[in-house]
């Protein structure tokens, strides 16, 4: 069991290193996106790194918006969901593979990324270690449920918009828990709630997502 | 029980079912809503804190409790659909989802002009506002792949996954807000929504949530009538049914 | 009677809300009934045919 699960990360993993170019696409549309703060609003230090912890995690959550458009999309047209689906094993298990698989491509580069955008919008570094932990914690949510609205709408041409529709209002809470943490250990408050908070939320999103995603997806194939 | 939900689950028979049912619903409505907007206008009492401007609560609650109301609804009726595959509980996910984003765009407008002359202003990042604001989006969203997806079984499960992972994430997404709103603004919450509320004023009040109540049922079944009818009309019970009329 | 309709100088909020709410839930009835109509004709043409 376990061996079909890191089969389909490793194969995921796989496809995504032949077309490395792309790897590192969101990183760069995070970095850009968040360059486009200061000059919209002011490089003022103290006003931006007040605004700092929001603007990170907006920025993050279009990241993944962005990037989780596409999980399912190559597989849905070449027909290995439908593979998948034949399979003995359960398609949730190997559902949840591609799903960490899509993390680990999208969702760990942020990590390394961090301490710069920490740099550019001035968070000091104490905050540095809550805002690791809270982008650990809120990047496979993201994911998890942003695979949801994927497989729901993998069928249909231009999904993007979409996509944002159905997705960003269930992104609300991780973003209030997260960019709230952030935000308090800049103030050199107390975040273990928000941490509970968004660890609880990981919990939850870990055993219901799968399911909700193979549900939608055998949707999705008709 | 299960004999009688399952006619019901049948297309035919909830058309003849519900035939008979809309026009008391339309008239309940009507008598109720006469009673409540005279009760509410005229004979309760103003606020001695907000005077006459409390008033909007006796439309503004009842619409604020209907577009959560109306989500469980389609919430439930969505399980059933991706459980059982009935039509019936199909067609009501998708036409909840459009009288729900009714209800709930009528609760922001009307707690917009009951905060303008309460707060001072139209817009206040206050929990319950910024909570129905996330429910239109909601709303909206279910509303806009049920339409994007041509084959209506397919876009009615679509909706129904939907409905239903909304229900898990709405207590979440309203507990944040809460949360999140208490952080950033606790001197706001000087004029409390429901403030002891004085029989004088909460009867009329229940009779306008029990207009809504009867009104919303009322055009759930007028607006399913409507979409069984386009989906059967090649079908010969409903020529039939034209040709006796 | 004109100070029932001067509302304590609140009168474009609170006739503003119920205004709308009238107009919003009548707005429902008829759009849903002028649909069944349509329907009823169409299929109506359709028998004729």
């Amino acid at each position: 069991m376990l061996n079909v699960f890191l089969t389909v990360i490793r194969r995921d993993l796989l496809v995504a290193f032949r077309r490395r170019a792309e790897l590192m696409n969101p990183v760069l549309f995070y970095v850009i996106v968040t360059t486009l703060f200061p000059l919209g609003v002011s490089p003022d230090v103290h006003f931006l790194s007040q605004l700092a912890p929001g603007l990170v995690w907006v920025t993050t959550l279009l990241a993944a918006l962005i990037s989780v458009e596409s999980i399912f999309r190559q597989d849905f047209e070449d027909g290995s969901i439908e593979q998948l689906f034949l399979s003995p094993h359960p398609i949730s298990l190997l559902i949840f593979g591609k799903v960490v698989a899509h993390w680990l491509i999208t969702g760990v580069p942020m990590l390394g990324i961090v301490p710069l955008m920490a740099l550019l919008l001035h968070i000091p570094g104490q905050a540095l270690p809550v805002l690791w932990v809270t982008i650990l914690l809120g990047t496979p949510i993201l994911s998890l449920v942003g695979a949801i609205g994927a497989a729901l709408t993998a069928g249909l041409r231009g999904g993007g918009m979409l996509l944002g529709m159905l997705v960003l209002p269930l992104y609300i809470p991780v973003l209030i828990f997260a960019s709230s943490a952030v935000s308090a250990s800049m103030d050199g408050l107390a975040v273990s709630g928000q941490l509970a908070m968004l660890g609880a939320g990981l919990i939850l999103a870990l055993i219901l997502a799968p399911f909700a995603i193979s549900a939608s997806l055998r949707i999705s194939m008709g | 029980m299960w004999n009688y939900l399952r006619k019901l689950s049948s297309l035919k028979y909830y058309y003849e079912w519900s035939g008979k049912w809309v026009p008391w619903l339309t008239g309940f409505t009507v008598v109720l809503m006469i009673v409540g907007f005279y009760w509410g206008l005229f004979v309760a009492p103003a606020d001695y804190q907000q005077g006459e401007s409390y008033r909007i609560i006796f439309v503004h609650v009842p619409a604020a409790w209907m577009s959560m109301f109306v989500y469980v609804v389609m919430a439930v009726a969505g399980f059933i659909a991706l459980v059982w595959r009935t039509k019936v509980s199909e067609i009501v996910v998708s036409e909840c989802a459009v009288i729900g984003a009714m209800f709930t765009a009528l609760a922001l407008i009307t707690g917009m002009l009951w905060g303008k002359p309460t707060w001072g202003t139209y817009w206040q990042w206050d929990a319950r506002l910024t909570s129905e604001l996330i429910l239109l989006f909601l709303y909206l969203g279910i509303i806009a792949i049920h339409s994007a997806i041509e084959d209506s079984r397919v876009a009615a499960r679509v909706a129904s996954i939907l409905a239903v992972t909304g229900v898990i994430n709405i207590p979440i997404i309203h507990y944040s807000v809460t949360w999140w709103s208490s952080l950033h603004q606790p001197n706001m919450q000087l004029l409390s929504k429901s403030p002891s509320v004085h029989p004088s004023m909460l009867y009329p009040l229940l009779v306008m949530a029990a207009a809504f109540q009867v009104y919303f049922f009322g055009l759930l079944f007028i607006r399913m009538r409507n979409e069984i009818l386009y989906r059967e009309r090649l079908t010969n019970w409903v020529k039939k049914l034209l040709a006796r009329n | 009677m004109q100070e029932f309709f001067y509302m304590d100088g609140k009168a474009f909020f609170v006739w503003g809300a119920y205004g709308i709410t009238v107009l919003v839930l009548a707005l429902g009835m008829v759009l849903a009934s002028r649909r069944t109509k349509k329907i009823l004709r169409e299929i109506e043409q359709n028998l004729e045919q």
